[in-house]
């Protein structure tokens, strides 16, 4: 597209807006991958036996309503204990995929009960 | 918001679609192999409204319907007609609550029923608060714009011609706004319908919302349908027999004044 | 004719944007003043700090951002389907010349029971959850859309018919060069009209049927007594309403329908 084009494109108001939106989302995205892999390192995905694991969860705050039934669609939620929630047979990707979340403070592995 | 028909074969073969689809939902029901529950056979239908006519809970809940509807219909416009005439009179007053409008019309009615029903408890002071909300805010925002896009020209032209205050008001203001505030009227009647309908299902005691949204429970799917009927009717009547002669005896009549 | 519209800086320098701001302002500190006059319990009359502070911790606790990208995906989802649903039908039932004539009272109707008067049958019909939210999102939009689409399409001047198929126009070819582009000003109307009441009925849905979503927010908030919670869900719907109609729909509509067609704004039709 030449360049006049793409500047008479961009000045519509709902293109320079999207635009704008997808550039924050994706920088927000890799962000949170980033320290999603810090908080669950790939040592702690090493202790998965059969594409599952035992999870510990640490949020920055006591779960509410809305985190139990998250936490419920991921895996067995045995316990909580103040900000830490117990899980068990929580499958690797949806672990990895928590720990991108950037409410979650920190995830380890737990021998499970 | 109609397709207009002309001659009376057309207006006669306006109930041939009712007379297929009718005829369709027969076949489907006694044939169909569906659940009662999904699509109750017309027999049925028609025993239900019968009774439901006959112990009059079916006058009750329309009658307080349109009772609802009609109180906050005039609150509504009779406090924010005049208010919205006050405000834009003053163009740093309404400069500065434009925007504060244009935010309040945007999430007017629905929204407000959990708040109303924390305030005035499941019934009818919730129900009639939040259709007035509804109707108060669209007709204020419509009442404003009407104001503030009398055309430059006619102002001077009117001021020229030597007229003073309450002149200027009625000679200018009112007759300049009147075509937005009745259209106002019509699609501020719209929004409140459903918030009518809504506020009853959430926050109702009574009511065609409350009627319908109760037989959820017990699966009657007959009076969920009676319910939904009567309303599109109700509101049919509201928007064609009020609303649209009155559009097309005033705004329609004048013109467009502005546009 | 092509009206032109003050820029931003153009409004940033009339004053309107700033005094608009000091409007908002001035409503906010009455708010917050208005409580230790009013003097209610919180989960009745919540302060504006109140809310700010519950405004932030959903965020903190990742709930609000949640609620929101599933409300809006709703909606977008819900719009795009209903408009397709809407378009398509009213180019065939267009395509018979009688067909539309015979169906208008049905459709008429049926377009009066209003799209929350539907949503008991469809929670009898399918429980709660995503589909009856998106069904009751596409029966708001596609109606609007169909009745535009049919009223425009009835519109088309004969001549240009007549026009495309003496030169040996196909059908389909009098649909795409001729019918659509001639009834796209109306479409638009009706698919604006049809946004907008979508957002309200998605939330109202949101409210009856969903487990997430700012409607469900609104609602739970005032479950819980927490009141705070629910004026931050309004107040979102509200900003996000503002700016979808602002960014999105009004420029979409700006952009084509007075540049085909007559400006009919649909600010009239709410």
């Amino acid at each position: 597209m030449s360049g006049e084009g793409l500047r008479r494109l961009l000045s519509h108001r709902a293109v320079a807006v999207t635009l704008a939106l997808l550039v924050a989302w994706g920088a927000f995205s890799a962000w949170s991958a980033w320290a999603g892999a810090r908080k669950l390192t790939r040592e702690e995905l090493a202790s998965a036996r059969g594409g599952r694991m035992h999870l510990q969860v640490t949020l920055n705050f006591a779960p509410e309503a809305f985190h139990m039934m998250l936490l419920q669609s991921m895996g067995r939620l045995i316990e909580v204990k103040g900000e830490t929630a117990y899980l068990m047979d929580v499958p690797v990707e949806e672990a990895r995929r928590l720990a991108r979340r950037y409410w979650v403070r920190d995830l380890a592995p737990w021998q499970g009960r | 918001m109609a397709i207009p028909s002309r001659r009376l074969a057309d207006d006669l073969s306006g109930a041939v679609p009712f007379l297929m689809a009718l005829g369709g939902w027969a076949l489907l029901s006694n044939y169909g192999g569906l659940p009662e529950y999904m699509l109750p056979p017309l027999g049925q239908m028609w025993v239900r409204f019968r009774d439901a006519l006959a112990d009059g809970s079916l006058l009750r809940h329309v009658s307080g319907s349109l009772y609802r509807l009609a109180i906050s219909f005039v609150l509504g416009n009779a406090i924010a007609i005049p208010l919205g005439i006050a405000i834009a009179m003053n163009r740093h007053v309404s400069d500065l609550l434009r925007p504060v409008l244009t935010f309040f019309q945007s999430i007017a009615g629905i929204a407000w029923v959990p708040l109303a029903v924390i305030w005035f408890g499941i019934g009818m002071g919730s129900v009639i608060f939040v259709i007035t909300n509804t109707i108060f805010f669209g007709a204020i925002y419509s009442t404003v714009i009407g104001v503030q896009t009398i055309p430059k020209t006619l102002h001077r032209a009117v001021l020229c011609h030597g007229a003073k205050g309450l002149q200027v008001f009625t000679e200018l203001i009112l007759p300049g706004a009147l075509v937005q505030i009745i259209l106002g009227l019509r699609t501020s009647m719209a929004y409140g319908w459903r918030a009518l309908v809504a506020g009853e299902m959430i926050a109702g005691s009574s009511g065609l919302g409350y009627m319908t949204i109760e037989a959820v429970q017990w699966y009657q799917t007959d009076t969920v349908i009676l319910g939904m009927i009567l309303i599109g009717l109700l509101w049919l009547m509201l928007d064609r027999l009020l609303f649209a002669p009155l559009e097309r005896r005033t705004v329609a009549r004048w013109g467009l004044l502005q546009r | 004719m092509r009206v032109p519209r003050p820029g931003l800086g153009e409004r940033l320098r009339s004053g309107r944007v700033l005094k608009g701001a000091i409007g908002l302002l001035l409503v906010l500190v009455a708010w917050q003043v208005s409580v230790p006059l009013v003097g209610l319990p919180e989960y009745f009359y919540p302060s504006a700090l109140a809310v700010w502070r519950a405004c932030l911790e959903l965020i903190h606790k990742g709930i609000l951002p949640v609620y929101v990208a599933d409300s809006l995906g709703r909606y977008a989802a819900g719009v795009g389907l209903g408009t397709l649903i809407g378009v398509t039908l009213g180019l065939l039932i267009s395509l018979h010349r009688g067909t539309a004539r015979l169906l208008a009272p049905l459709i008429n109707f049926l377009y009066a029971i209003v799209e929350v008067a539907w949503i008991p049958l469809f929670v009898i019909w399918w429980g709660y959850g995503l589909k009856v939210i998106l069904v009751s999102l596409i029966y708001v939009v596609a109606f609007p859309v169909l009745y535009n689409t049919l009223v425009g399409i009835r519109t088309v001047p004969q001549v240009y018919l007549n026009a495309v198929r003496s030169l040996g126009g196909s059908r389909w070819q009098v649909i795409r060069e001729v019918l659509v582009p001639a009834a796209l000003p109306n479409i638009i109307t009706g698919f604006r009209v049809g946004a907008g009441f979508a957002f309200r009925g998605l939330i109202f849905a949101e409210m009856i049927a969903a487990k997430t979503g700012l409607g469900y927010l609104i609602f739970e908030g005032t479950a819980h007594h927490q009141t705070a919670r629910t004026i931050v869900g309004m107040i979102c719907m509200g900003v996000l309403w503002l700016g979808i109609d602002n960014v999105y729909l009004k420029p979409f509509e700006r952009a084509t329908v007075e540049r085909w067609g007559t400006v009919v704004a649909a600010e009239e039709r709410g």
